[in-house]
């Protein structure tokens, strides 16, 4: 027996003094009394001899020893006893669950999560009954799901629902977190990790060391191989084209030989016959020709242990087209600009046709008469040099005859030459662009700076129609963009919501702990990331000196301290109740009892 | 503003009340008594021969015609007797019973002077004090009540001398009512005898706290007299406080049994018992009101 709140000494010292106390108030509570009564005529027939020498000495001795035994055991109470090795102090174990997404693979049996959950409840039955127990579910964050319970069955049941999340497993940053969460505690015990081993490359922790940590394993020869990630981008090369780039990885003991196909709304766009070796990435490239929105999905076959990432689907967003009306005396000198981009649907009137009510595009006014430009004409002017255009100074080019323009306040200037603008915007519900030269001409055909004039008016009309872009398939966890445009970045989620991230030199940040799709946005462009695929481990965890291994034989059955008090305090209470209705509470049922009357007989 | 001795609802009810007597004496006419001499009342009573010098209304004319014999019929007159309260204002009476008894006698006064009857209130301790009379109806009630809150207790009870006093000085009989806690260290059965062989017919209420009758503590006591201030050490127990007990009903008892023997009536009266319970149920079931 020990004692938790009062030490041996102190106990009998507070039970010495009360007990005197107790004693002192007994023999002053049955001292003599002064009373004034109302007449002494009763006292002197009731008078018993009064015996001095009894004065001091006990009267009523079951009494005293019911009122001393029953503060005893309140003061033995309050001191908190228990029987028990007071050195057993219960422990404050962890158990990390490796919840990360390899865990949901299978061999042939359960997957892998399902033989965790087992050795982790086998773990927390051999665990002292006594030790409070923290269940941490880790990926690639250390998620705790209990607090330090006692209640080893609130533990079972956050077992039970642990299941595995879309990140790989960063150990030793969980094992760090056990380690802190035992720290504050100011307690020791167990950090107890249950999985397969299989961790990032990058461990965001450092090394830990092994003392206090048991590692249970969960076998997992199982061979897989997946899709590592997928991008798809505009095709630089052919309009109204997306090139497809597909990277798979054999996470494997062994070479394995897989068809990858790629479809797009169920048509198929291509396959590849791989053969992969241990640990090897193979990239497969594909052209999809699609100008409208579908989803793009790509399989590996056969199917193997880890079904996760052995099928994608993305995706893939409308190319946007640039419907525009030129009005042009010369429709076959500017065809070829326009024709030259898939994206631009162009229709070429001559400057007669034109017709206010017509307009359901933008118009492009190439050299228009003085009497038909949407924009005045302040004069023509021969050959005018050293045309600048946004971004864009010729000094050497030659325009021929061309017309200076008038200006409103809302119109832009495109390009101007010294004598003022040439090219003029003008902004509206069908925006409006008119050339004052002809590129048709013999002065102007075989200029370079032509056709960049042209991809600067047409990028003016309809911005988004040339704006870069494209389609990313990777696995949840950590994204790193690279952001080659200086400015404003946004990342939102596909329901609009802001995602949080950072910026390191010129390259974005972000963590997805669940499989998400996101949108970057910089100044003109716009990268969609489909953070769907598993994020898939890189390395073996390599448990560190001491650590101890498998689960622990036998249940520990190290029962805790027994508390006592509260029977000490039911005992103190009976006997303090028992005096009182022994000694006090009947002595006043016998004072405040009224006899019976006295029969008179009546004296006729 | 000091509280009222007795409040209005209280008087109210006291109303339905009369102080009852068993005996008749002889007094004033007036009162709600029947008694038995004769006088000049309504109710007739009997006949007697005519003797020279009587009134000859009271002649009975028709018996005269048909005997030839005169005859006197009398009359039952209703005499107006004073009820005294004899008010024990010694010091054993201090704190509650005083203060019960006060209340007690202002009730018994006020029933009296709804029924126009005429009363005396005699507070005495060794000796009797100023007597308070009143009669007249209810609206006499304040100067008596303003008399009962001015009273106070001390002094040492003596009902011997009480008796002589009260005896020759008042030799009107009438009914006594004796409101004390009756602790005369000397007794007062033999002087409470000696006023009912007077002739007055004795109604003793007596008072008593809890403590007088069963003492609530124990072991070694030092007892002050409160009238005398004589001192007594005693050791007191269950089997003493018993004896003590036993002691003090026996002499209730003895009250009761002298009270009865000279057709009075006794009331023993607690102080944690209430008033109205008192008067309603204790003093009606003695024939103390009706």
């Amino acid at each position: 027996m020990f004692f938790l709140n009062l030490a041996l000494g102190q106990l009998l010292v507070s039970a010495a003094a009360i007990s005197a106390f107790t004693v002192a108030l007994y023999l002053l509570d049955r001292s003599r009394r002064r009373q004034v009564v109302s007449t002494l005529r009763f006292w002197t027939q009731a008078n018993q001899p009064v015996q001095t020498s009894r004065r001091r000495m006990i009267r009523q001795p079951l009494s005293l020893l019911l009122q001393l035994v029953g503060i005893l055991l309140l003061l033995l109470a309050i001191a908190q006893p228990r029987i028990g090795n007071p050195f057993s102090r219960p422990g404050y174990d962890v158990l990390i669950l490796d919840t990360s997404a390899w865990m949901s693979a299978r061999a042939e049996g359960p997957p892998l999560i399902d033989t965790a959950r087992k050795r982790a409840l086998q773990w927390l039955s051999a665990v002292p009954s006594a030790d409070r127990v923290m269940l941490v579910r880790a990926d690639a964050l250390a998620t705790p799901a209990t607090a330090f319970e006692s209640d080893h069955s609130r533990v079972r049941m956050a077992i039970a629902a642990s299941e595995p999340g879309a990140t790989a497993l960063n150990l030793n940053a969980a094992i760090q977190f056990a380690r802190r969460a035992q720290a504050m505690q100011h307690a020791s015990g167990e950090v107890a990790y249950v999985g397969s081993g299989r961790v990032l490359s990058a461990q965001d922790e450092g090394v830990v060391d092994g003392k206090g940590l048991r590692f249970i394993s969960v076998p997992d020869q199982i061979e897989d191989v997946g899709l590592r990630r997928a991008s798809v981008a505009r095709s630089a090369t052919e309009a109204g084209a997306w090139d497809v780039s597909i990277t798979s990885r054999n996470y494997g003991l062994h070479s394995h030989a897989v068809n990858l196909n790629v479809g797009f709304d169920h048509a198929p766009v291509g396959a590849r016959f791989m053969t992969l070796a241990p640990g090897a990435e193979q990239e497969a490239a594909f052209t999809l020709h699609a100008t409208q929105a579908g989803l793009l999905e790509m399989r590996i076959s056969p199917d193997d242990g880890f079904p996760d990432d052995d099928r994608a689907e993305i995706l893939i967003p409308a190319l946007p087209h640039l419907k525009v009306t030129v009005y042009t005396a010369r429709p076959d000198v500017v065809r070829p600009l326009l024709a030259a981009n898939a994206l631009v649907e162009a229709q070429f009137r001559s400057p007669e046709q034109y017709r206010t009510d017509r307009h359901d595009t933008d118009t492009i006014w190439i050299d228009p008469p003085a009497d038909l430009s949407p924009v005045r004409v302040m004069k023509t002017v021969g050959d005018p040099k050293g045309i600048r255009v946004a971004g864009l100074q010729s000094r050497d080019m030659k325009l021929g005859a061309t017309s200076i323009l008038v200006t409103s306040p809302e119109d832009t200037t495109l390009a101007s030459v010294d004598d003022g603008p040439v090219i003029v915007a003008r902004p509206g519900v069908h925006k409006t662009v008119v050339v004052g030269f002809d590129p048709g001409t013999a002065a102007t055909r075989y200029q370079l700076a032509v056709p960049l004039v042209f991809a600067n008016i047409l990028r003016w009309l309809n911005p988004e129609t040339f704006q870069q872009g494209g389609v990313n398939l990777q696995a949840a966890g950590s994204v790193a963009v690279a952001l080659p445009d200086e400015g404003t970045v946004e990342v939102r989620r596909a329901d609009g919501s802001a995602v949080p991230f950072s910026v390191d030199h010129h390259t974005l940040h972000l963590f997805s702990g669940s499989r998400d799709n996101l949108r970057v946005v910089t100044a003109g462009r716009q990268q969609l990331y489909a953070l769907t695929l598993p994020e898939m481990w890189d390395a073996r965890w390599e448990p560190p000196a001491g650590v101890v291994r498998g689960l622990p034989r036998g249940a520990n059955v190290t029962s805790p301290p027994r508390e006592v008090w509260p029977w000490l305090a039911v005992l103190g209470a009976a006997c303090l109740i028992a005096e009182w209705i022994l000694y006090a509470r009947l002595r006043r049922a016998r004072l405040t009892a009224v006899p019976a009357p006295v029969q008179l007989r009546r004296v006729s | 503003m000091a509280e009222p001795l007795l409040d209005r609802q209280f008087l109210e009810k006291l109303e339905r009340l009369t102080i009852y007597w068993q005996k008749s004496f002889a007094g004033l006419v007036g009162g709600h008594n029947p008694s038995r001499f004769a006088g000049g009342g309504q109710e007739f009573l009997d006949h007697r021969n005519f003797h020279q010098g009587d009134d000859l209304r009271a002649v009975n004319w028709r018996a005269y015609l048909r005997l030839e014999k005169l005859f006197l019929k009398m009359f039952q007159i209703e005499p107006r007797v004073p009820v005294q309260i004899l008010l024990d204002s010694s010091a054993s009476m201090q704190g509650a019973k005083f203060d019960y008894g006060r209340k007690l006698a202002g009730s018994l006064a006020y029933v009296g002077l709804v029924r126009l009857d005429t009363l005396a209130i005699v507070p005495f301790s060794s000796r009797l004090g100023e007597a308070k009379r009143c009669g007249g109806g209810r609206h006499r009630f304040s100067p008596v009540a303003a008399y009962l809150t001015g009273l106070q207790s001390g002094g040492k009870t003596d009902f011997y001398e009480i008796a002589k006093e009260y005896m020759s000085s008042r030799p009107q009989r009438g009914l006594l009512i004796v409101i004390s806690d009756f602790l005369d260290d000397r007794g007062c059965e033999r002087a409470l005898q000696y006023l009912a062989d007077f002739g007055h017919e004795l109604s003793l209420i007596q008072i008593w706290n809890e403590e007088d009758r069963v003492p609530p503590w124990s072991g070694e006591l030092e007892l002050v007299d409160a009238e005398s201030n004589e001192e007594m050490r005693v050791e007191f127990d269950d089997v003493a406080r018993a004896e003590y007990t036993r002691q003090f009903d026996e002499y209730s008892a003895s009250l009761k049994q002298l009270a009865l023997r000279n057709a009075g009536r006794y009331v023993s009266v607690p102080t944690s018992r209430a008033l109205e319970d008192v008067l309603f149920d204790d003093m009606i079931r003695a024939r103390g009101v009706a």
